[in-house]
């Protein structure tokens, strides 16, 4: 096949696709702003969104921009056994949370946050804050992950400068969002969705025709006699396979946009919300992985995609195949949107958390006018935040993944504190500590390759270990059944005592019980 | 190129009535987050015998990621097959859309 000529498109049109899909999403978020008028509805929605907007919100907060073009790289760096790694696990992420979901909802049905249900939990102050700082931390790593997807495309394909690819994302983003909270960003994901679905199947279908057909590509694949066809590749399991199959599980659970939608899902339509949501994310993948074998057909080298890494593939097929603007605009679009979604899912989260965990907490008298104007305020700060981050030049890819590694450290004791009624507060505090400990030198020791296995390897049994032996030694069993107690927070907040503390230390044998404030 | 065309002009049917069904969704949420009915009311109602299960739940997890893990074994020894991979983006849109028809219908299966 002849070699690709990558071919730059216009500067103008490049900030036309940032700034176009900014004043669509804006225009919808206006049409939602006259409806939400209180602090429960911006955050939870009412606890409104039905089997459609639910499926669909799911699938777009899950596709990160930086995801939409993984698929490509790791089809190009690893093949068929790269697509595997890579995909499998991430629909089953979302799968995996339906019990979650199901149980967490049916014993707390007026939650609005994991944070506020691990308080609750165990009315223990340390294990509250540690979660709320892991999920805000990782809330601003998902937005800095999703700017780093925007400004590779629009770098890549526009030659737009990272600082102005960032301002103007960041900005785009967090105006629209402003206005509707949960509401606006399940409808801006739902357009997303459709995009990634439609765009993604129309975008490869015209790069396979240009490329002479799949055929054609997959005969060139083949005859490089490499390992891209070869799905059972064990390199690419010891690589990053495993790891990020870890990996990803603990990214759903210690997502609050998730566990905000959790509690705004209509309680009838939720589970098979995530599972459906959890099955078509599917395909998305599986299509945009596609032009990464179009890149090895092509014999495109990672010098072609210079500082970028395997990540650009998919825009530099996108550019240097000489297909028409239409379909280059229709890829840019799919990316963006993808960014823009992730990241108002992201500062939604945020609200939740700062709305009911501290501000609700912490200032339980202040008057609704002054909760919302803070909670929406909170937007404008991570967005402020995360954006800063990035544009410092800091290794930022390096500390969102440090941060998502040591998110880990929640998986087994969130997990525990769902299904097992004997884990107790401290167990969930030694057990991150101990995940943390254990895992942080592993993975700054063994180097690059191993490093990240075998530290999250160990994490995760450091602290299933401790958190068991730990709450076994107290014999408390937790009723469940008491998270029921009381209505949503943020609407209790009339009748709030105005004893700011709500964490009275629970003596080890009696049976906890919790409600919500 | 027959097979763009084609799943171009099936795109466009699923973007219309994606967009129909997802307005009319979010004008009955819209409605009710202004009715108030999605705020004290509703949660002063919140009952956990309310959140329905997912019947089949293990099997039907079961066979979405063996499905997935299939489908990625054939596309390693048929390229062919890559345009099943290429067409299924539409299927997700699709799949939104019957989530929507489900939604609609069982409000209005509860509103008569």
């Amino acid at each position: 096949m002849p070699d690709l000529e990558f071919i730059r498109q216009s500067s103008g049109l490049g900030y036309a696709l940032l700034f176009g899909p900014g004043i669509v999403l804006l225009l919808i978020a206006l049409a939602v702003k006259g409806a939400v008028r209180t602090t429960h509805n911006y955050v939870i929605s009412g606890r409104l969104l039905g089997f459609g907007f639910g499926v669909a919100s799911l699938i777009s907060v899950w596709t990160w921009s930086m995801a939409v073009m993984l698929s490509s790289a790791q089809a190009y760096t690893w093949g068929t056994s790269g697509l595997i790694w890579f995909i499998v696990p991430n629909g089953l992420a979302i799968i995996i949370m339906v019990p979650f979901a199901l149980k967490l909802r049916q014993k707390m049905p007026s939650g609005y946050t994991l944070a506020e249900f691990i308080r609750a939990r165990f009315q223990n102050s340390v294990s509250s804050v540690a979660t709320l700082v892991f999920l805000i931390g990782a809330l601003l790593g998902v937005i800095m992950i999703n700017l780093a997807g925007l400004v590779l495309v629009m770098n890549k394909i526009f030659g737009l400068t990272p600082i102005s690819i960032v301002v103007t994302g960041i900005v785009v983003v967090t105006v629209y969002s402003y206005f509707g909270g949960l509401t606006t960003s399940a409808v801006t994901g739902t357009l997303n969705t459709l995009l990634l679905g439609v765009g993604s199947s129309v975008v490869v279908l015209y790069a396979l025709a240009k490329a002479g057909g799949a055929d054609l590509v997959f005969n060139e694949v083949q005859a490089r006699g490499d390992q891209h066809l070869n799905p059972f590749n064990p390199v690419t399991a010891a690589s990053f396979g495993l790891a990020l199959a870890l990996g990803l599980l603990t990214n759903v659970i210690a997502d609050q946009s998730f566990w905000q939608r959790v509690w705004a899902i209509r309680p009838k339509d939720l589970g098979r919300s995530f599972l459906w949501a959890g099955v078509w994310f599917y395909p998305i993948p599986m299509a945009l992985g596609l032009l990464g074998f179009i890149g090895v057909a092509y014999g495109v080298t990672p010098e072609q995609l210079g500082s970028l890494g395997a990540g650009a593939i998919g825009p530099h097929v996108i550019a240097s195949l000489g297909l028409p603007v239409f379909i280059i605009a229709l890829y840019t679009l799919v990316v963006v949107n993808a960014c823009f979604a992730a990241i108002d899912g992201a500062l939604s989260g945020v609200t939740s958390l700062v709305a009911v965990d501290i501000v609700h907490r912490y200032w339980p008298k202040v008057s609704e006018r002054t909760l919302l104007t803070i909670t929406k305020g909170s937007m404008i700060v991570a967005a402020a935040i995360a954006g800063g981050v990035v544009l410092t030049g800091i290794d930022y890819v390096n500390l969102v993944t440090t941060v998502y590694f040591y998110g880990t450290s929640l998986l087994i004791p969130v997990t525990l504190s769902i299904f097992w009624s004997r884990m107790t507060g401290t167990g969930y505090v030694a057990g991150v500590l101990a995940g943390v400990a254990v895992g942080g030198p592993l993975r700054e020791t063994l180097g690059p390759t191993y490093g990240p296995l075998f530290g999250i390897i160990g994490l995760i049994a450091a602290s299933a270990i401790v958190s068991i032996v730990v709450s076994l030694r107290s014999n408390t069993r937790f009723d469940f059944d008491s998270l029921a107690d009381g209505t949503g927070a943020l609407l209790e907040r009339d009748a709030a005592p105005s004893d700011p503390d709500p964490d009275p230390d629970p003596t080890p044998d009696e049976r906890v019980p919790a409600g919500q404030q | 190129m027959t097979l763009f065309y084609l799943g171009a002009g099936i795109g466009l049917v699923l973007a219309v009535i994606y967009l129909i069904v997802g307005g009319l969704s979010f004008l009955r949420i819209r409605r009710q987050l202004a009715d108030g009915t999605g705020a004290e009311p509703v949660d002063d109602d919140l009952d956990a015998s309310e959140v329905a299960l997912v019947p089949g739940f293990t099997w039907k997890a079961s066979a979405a990621v063996l499905t997935s893990f299939i489908l990625l074994i054939i596309a390693s020894y048929s390229g062919t097959f890559w345009y099943v991979l290429a067409l299924s983006g539409l299927g997700t849109a699709a799949a939104v859309i019957v989530a929507f028809v489900l939604e609609l219908r069982s409000d209005r299966a509860n509103l008569s």
